[in-house]
């Protein structure tokens, strides 16, 4: 084959550039740090690179999502504790009640019910975040209101303004957990206050409480226990929820690295080949392009 | 004619010959970097031998004329190639731009403002009275629908500025029509009376290269050596005159047509002109169709959920659209939910901690609204990011693959056509060798002549 200069030239132009065009990508890689920096540079990987974001991003989400349902429940378990503590305290009157050798007149055993009463609807009201956390939805009205009744007895009826709805929190694909206990589950509505309403009344006018009085505080006693029992049961699953999406968010960004990030080692060995390459090419490039027969013709003829 | 005079003639012949020679030569050795340039070589042949009683007799050398040494067929090979490389890699170019619009992958860009927005409507879901969630949905809502316009209108203002590239490369492809046209006069002028004018063949061939880059093209040679261009049947230069091209747009699409408006449509399917053609009808107008639907499937969905929600208030305001507008080029938040955060819907049922509708919007990032019902809007959308991908990715490796078949097929011609200082420096000292030695001829025939006349003289 005829070998003129022009394809010389031409040749190593086109082997250069290659070279350098390879150089190049390599560079990008390293000093960005990723594999594919737009999609072009690997399709496939892209498209899982954006699924991969998609995850990770609602992963985020649902470990937020989570957290704010831990913070509500454990709100909600304390004020239940609380009013558990409260009922005790009742449980402890009503006994002081019952024993004659006792020197406490009823009418101030009442007086303390009084003050457990107004403790226990403080508590069954309280906010979380700016919402009630017992009013079912109603999270913006006061679910317990105690109002004075214009023809006792009861001398004060509580109305309970919230309703039995969930709320539930995404916290996970297609996994929602009610994060609420509506003052339905906990107190029965309105029940409980009206026993310790009834209770004090009784206590008030000198009277002791009545036997059904006494089995409604139990019942509500328990109600509390078991909605503060299923409240921690919940918060537990939360903890195993938690722990599942870090797991799961460590795994997709390990996934999304190897799918985005450069390979350093890989990337700076090959870019020393082409360095290499790069470098024989020039120093050949230097000796043989300005060659040709007339450097070593000195005069013709 | 004989004895010395003879020789003395053939001697003259040498000098002339070899003088072309290094004529020749040196037009070679000048236009060794002249693009498209074909060497030449002077053709040398014996003349015409006399008859004597010894036989037959030389008579000298003639130059019969000067060649020029190229492959036909390697050009046409060529054209081939370099059409539809140029096409790739205007198609390269311009779906490069596209992607860089998307500016995928990136936390910033629309994929991460879509996860964005549905995240901000599970935020809602958990916090549904706060109004920082709801000023939260509002901000996420309004970069979404940004970002949904914004590359909308990239989109289309890129489509819009091909037309000048459509423009430009017509107005290119009939310069070099015309052009084409004078030459082959030219060449077959001089063909009329026995000449064969090189360089204008090479600088006609050299404008064919330079075409078969612009548009798709057919080129065929009657017995004078006459060229015909066409381009998807349609003549569009020959000896007779260039026929030029015209641009139109009709109904969404450019159009072209040889000659006048009513002439026939050209199908462009290669080189740059068919390059910026196909972004310009089919490229972006899907790209943009795509990102359409998407759009439109994200503000149909989620103002048909929000409609059925309620918002804080009493009443709770119900029924309002939360995304204006029907499709990428004008999607935005509803001006009176951005205007006031409390209409933003998350109750189900009315009660300001019911989060039912909140959730089902964030929900609508898992459902499978797209390509009958197979895909999320985010999965659509990233395959319609990363089928962009593919098709920069693979117009590049076209565009690789066929300068490669062209540099070597460059190489070939280069081999046949192409000078080499080393032939014509050895070429050069060959002919000042014949010309020396000629001119050595001559002066024996002259100190021969003058034996005979000092024989002659007293």
């Amino acid at each position: 084959m005829r070998i003129t200069q022009s394809r010389i030239v031409a040749d190593f132009l086109y082997n250069l550039n290659n070279t350098q065009n390879r150089i190049n990508t390599l560079q990008t890689q390293l000093s960005s740090g990723q594999r594919v920096n737009v999609p072009s540079d690997d399709p496939e990987a892209a498209d899982m690179i954006l699924r991969l974001n998609a995850s990770i991003g609602r992963n985020e989400q649902f470990a937020e999502n989570v957290t704010s349902a831990q913070a509500m429940l454990s709100t909600t378990t304390s004020a239940l504790d609380g009013i558990q503590q409260l009922l005790g305290q009742l449980k402890t009157v009503m006994a002081q009640a019952g024993d004659g050798a006792h020197a406490m007149s009823l009418g101030s055993l009442g007086d303390a019910v009084d003050g457990i009463l107004s403790q226990a609807v403080g508590l069954a009201n309280t906010q979380f975040n700016g919402k009630y956390v017992f009013g079912g939805t109603q999270t913006q009205t006061a679910p317990y209101v105690l109002t004075p009744n214009a023809a006792p007895p009861p001398s004060q009826t509580v109305t309970y303004n919230g309703n039995a709805g969930a709320i539930d929190y995404p916290v996970g694909e297609g996994q929602a957990q009610q994060a609420n206990v509506t003052g339905q589950t906990a107190f029965g509505g309105t029940a409980l206050f009206n026993a310790i309403i009834s209770v004090r009344d009784a206590l008030k006018a000198g009277v002791m409480p009545t036997a059904a009085d006494e089995a409604a505080i139990t019942n509500g006693l328990n109600a509390v226990l078991n909605a503060s029992g299923a409240a921690g049961t919940i918060q537990q699953s939360l903890d195993a929820t938690t722990a599942q999406l870090t797991q799961q968010h460590t795994q997709l960004l390990a996934l999304r690295s190897t799918q985005q990030d450069t390979d350093v080692a890989l990337a700076t060995l090959t870019l020393t080949q082409q360095q290499t390459t790069l470098q024989a090419a020039l120093a050949m490039g230097a000796k043989i392009l300005p060659m040709s027969l007339v450097n070593f013709l000195s005069t013709i003829g | 004619m004989s004895g010395l005079s003879l020789i003395l003639e053939i001697g003259r012949r040498a000098l002339q010959a070899q003088q072309v020679g290094i004529a020749v030569t040196s037009h070679n050795i000048a236009n060794a970097s002249t693009p498209g340039y074909s060497r030449q070589g002077a053709m040398f042949v014996p003349s015409a031998p006399l008859v004597t009683p010894s036989g037959l007799l030389g008579t000298g050398v003639d130059v019969a004329g000067i060649r020029r040494m190229r492959d036909s067929f390697l050009d046409q090979q060529s054209r081939d190639v370099n059409q539809s490389m140029s096409n790739a890699s205007m198609q390269n170019q311009i779906l490069t731009q596209v992607q860089a619009t998307f500016n995928e992958p990136s936390d910033t860009a629309l994929s991460g403002l879509l996860t964005q927005f549905f995240n901000s409507w599970q935020s809602l879901a958990v916090n549904p009275e706060d109004n920082s969630s709801r000023n939260a949905v509002l901000q996420s809502a309004g970069q979404l629908a940004q970002s949904f316009r914004s590359i909308n209108g990239q989109l289309t203002q890129l489509r819009t500025s091909l037309q000048g590239d459509v423009d430009a490369k017509i107005t290119k492809i009939n310069t070099l029509t015309s052009e084409l046209s004078a030459l082959d006069l030219q060449i077959t002028n001089a063909q009329a009376l026995g000449r064969t004018d090189n360089d204008a063949m090479d600088q006609r061939d050299e404008k064919l290269q330079e075409l078969s880059g612009l548009i798709n093209i057919q080129v065929s040679y009657d017995t004078r050596g006459s060229m015909t261009v066409t381009t998807g049947g349609s003549v569009i230069a020959s000896g007779a005159g260039a026929v030029p091209l015209q641009s139109s747009v009709q109904g969404n699409q450019i159009v072209v047509r040889a000659g006048a408006a009513g002439g026939p449509t050209v199908p462009v399917t290669g080189g740059e002109l068919g390059g910026v053609l196909t972004a310009y009808n089919t490229t972006i107008p899907d790209t943009l169709a795509q990102l359409d639907q998407a759009a439109a499937a994200l503000i149909a969905r989620v103002n048909q959920l929000h409609r059925a929600g309620s918002g804080l208030g009493t009443p709770p305001p119900t029924g309002n659209a939360f995304f204006a507008g029907t499709g990428a080029a004008d999607i935005a938040v509803d001006p009176a939910i951005a205007a006031n955060a409390n209409l933003i819907a998350a109750s189900g049922d009315g009660t300001p901690g019911d989060n039912t509708t909140a959730r089902a919007i964030a929900g609508v990032q898992t459902e499978l609204l797209m390509n009958g019902n197979s895909a999320t809007i985010g999965q659509f959308y990233n395959n319609l990011v990363s089928g962009l991908g593919s098709s920069v990715d693979s117009t590049d490796n076209q565009t690789k693959q066929q300068l490669a078949v062209l540099t070597s097929l460059q190489n070939q011609q280069s081999s046949v056509a192409g000078v080499s200082l080393d032939e014509e420096m050895t070429n050069l000292i060959t002919y000042q060798n014949g010309y020396s030695a000629a001119a050595k001829v001559i002066s024996a025939v002259d100190s021969m002549f003058q034996t005979i006349l000092n024989m002659v003289s007293p």
